[in-house]
């Protein structure tokens, strides 16, 4: 594939061509998307660092493994379920995600995954718990503690009433705030995408 | 079991690095050495960003240009340590607590990192200085490039396992046997 028909190549285009071993357009391709998995990598981690090792992980992962990419999404979203599994496992490993309602289903070694719609569904509601946590994290601090406490730990609202030294009514208050600020940036984040709604709280926040 | 050797490859952002660094990822591969790279940000955390990304487009070339040797054995994935300071001064310092088998120098940075060479060749294992690129070589980055930038590299007090490591590398034979056909009589 000529330099210039690299860059007018679709990403599907590009992955036909890496596999008759065209290296340039896997160069292209790689480069389209690293930023993007950096980032993804960035929202549950909070922590470049650990955002670098999780990307330059996942990036490898998929492109070592790109002959099992079969079309039946576009790359960019099988590219995004294999970055999304490995920081959810990563995570788990390192006890850093504990959703427990969900976890045992959602959480695979990509081993594991096989591509059938059972496995898709679950990709699915991984995707969404992914998510619900890399929102929960960006929520300021009390609110996010907040919500940890009541729906994580599960505490009652006469605890919660006790460790924050403020009343039940004021408890049940900003829980029903924080849930609804949650609410709103979960739609927000199936509409627009996740990665632009952490941009705005980010930009938000530090405004 | 014995312990992987580790390799350390100092960088700039501001200067070419992803030859270099390709080429310290595929030491490592064929050595089964873990590879730190080292390099110093002047504005911390904002610049942080902007290395990480970069470290992550220098391995994509590494994967483009050095299919084979990949896809024969295990991942080589990079550990970055990011200082703050001058990259000459930060590097000696971090070579004297984090000791390393071998520095891998790209011609690049040899001109940076002149005046504390002795320095760094005495804090490690040993030094490879990489040679400058051959003018005019399109040639894309191969086996046969490896062996070919090690031939032409400077190496200061290697490990005597180094040589014997690389032996074992079924490639160098492949790089060889071009000279016995060349000088056949």
């Amino acid at each position: 594939m000529s330099i210039r028909s690299l860059s007018a190549a679709s990403d599907e285009e590009l992955v036909t061509a890496i596999r008759q071993e065209d290296r340039p357009a896997l160069g292209e391709l790689y480069n389209r998307y690293y930023k993007k998995v950096f980032n993804k990598c960035f929202s549950f981690t909070k922590k470049q660092e650990e955002a670098f090792d999780l990307a330059q992980e996942s990036l490898m992962k998929a492109f070592d493994n790109i002959h099992s990419f079969k079309g039946e999404s576009s790359f960019s979203t099988w590219l995004y379920t294999i970055t999304h599994r490995h920081c959810l496992a990563t995570l788990k490993k390192n006890g850093r995600f504990q959703f427990h309602s969900l976890e045992e289903n959602t959480v695979r070694d990509d081993d594991q995954y096989d591509g059938s719609p059972a496995a898709e569904e679950n990709s699915e509601r991984a995707e969404q718990e992914l998510i619900m946590y890399s929102l929960i994290n960006a929520l300021p601090e009390k609110e996010r503690s907040l919500l940890n406490l009541k729906y994580l730990q599960g505490e009652s609202v006469e605890n919660l009433q006790a460790q924050l030294n403020i009343s039940g009514s004021a408890v049940k208050m900003r829980l029903k705030r924080s849930r609804e600020k949650l609410n709103m940036l979960y739609a927000l984040s199936i509409t627009y995408g996740l990665e632009q709604v952490l941009e705005q709280i980010e930009l938000f926040t530090m405004g | 079991m014995s312990v992987p050797k580790t390799l350390l490859y100092p960088f700039s952002i501001d200067h070419p690095y992803f030859e270099g660094y390709a080429w310290a990822c595929e030491l490592a591969q064929r050595m089964k050495a873990r590879l730190q790279v080292f390099t110093t940000s002047p504005v911390q955390p904002v610049a942080t960003r902007s290395v990480y990304h970069s470290l992550l487009e220098a391995h994509g070339y590494y994967m483009e240009h050095y299919p084979h040797t990949r896809a024969q054995s295990s991942e080589v994935l990079a550990e970055p340590h990011i200082a703050a300071g001058e990259l000459e001064i930060e590097l000696v310092s971090h070579l004297k607590t984090n000791p390393v088998d071998i520095v891998i120098i790209d011609p690049f940075m040899s001109a940076t990192l002149a005046q504390e060479l002795s320095e760094i060749i005495r804090q490690s294992g040993g030094v490879i200085v990489l040679p400058p690129e051959k003018g005019g070589s399109s040639t894309p980055p191969s086996s046969e490039k490896f062996y070919d930038d090690l031939r032409r590299a400077r190496l200061y007090k290697l490990p005597s396992n180094f040589f014997f490591t690389l032996g074992k590398d079924h490639s160098a034979f492949n790089y060889l046997r071009k000279f016995f056909q060349k000088n056949r009589f």
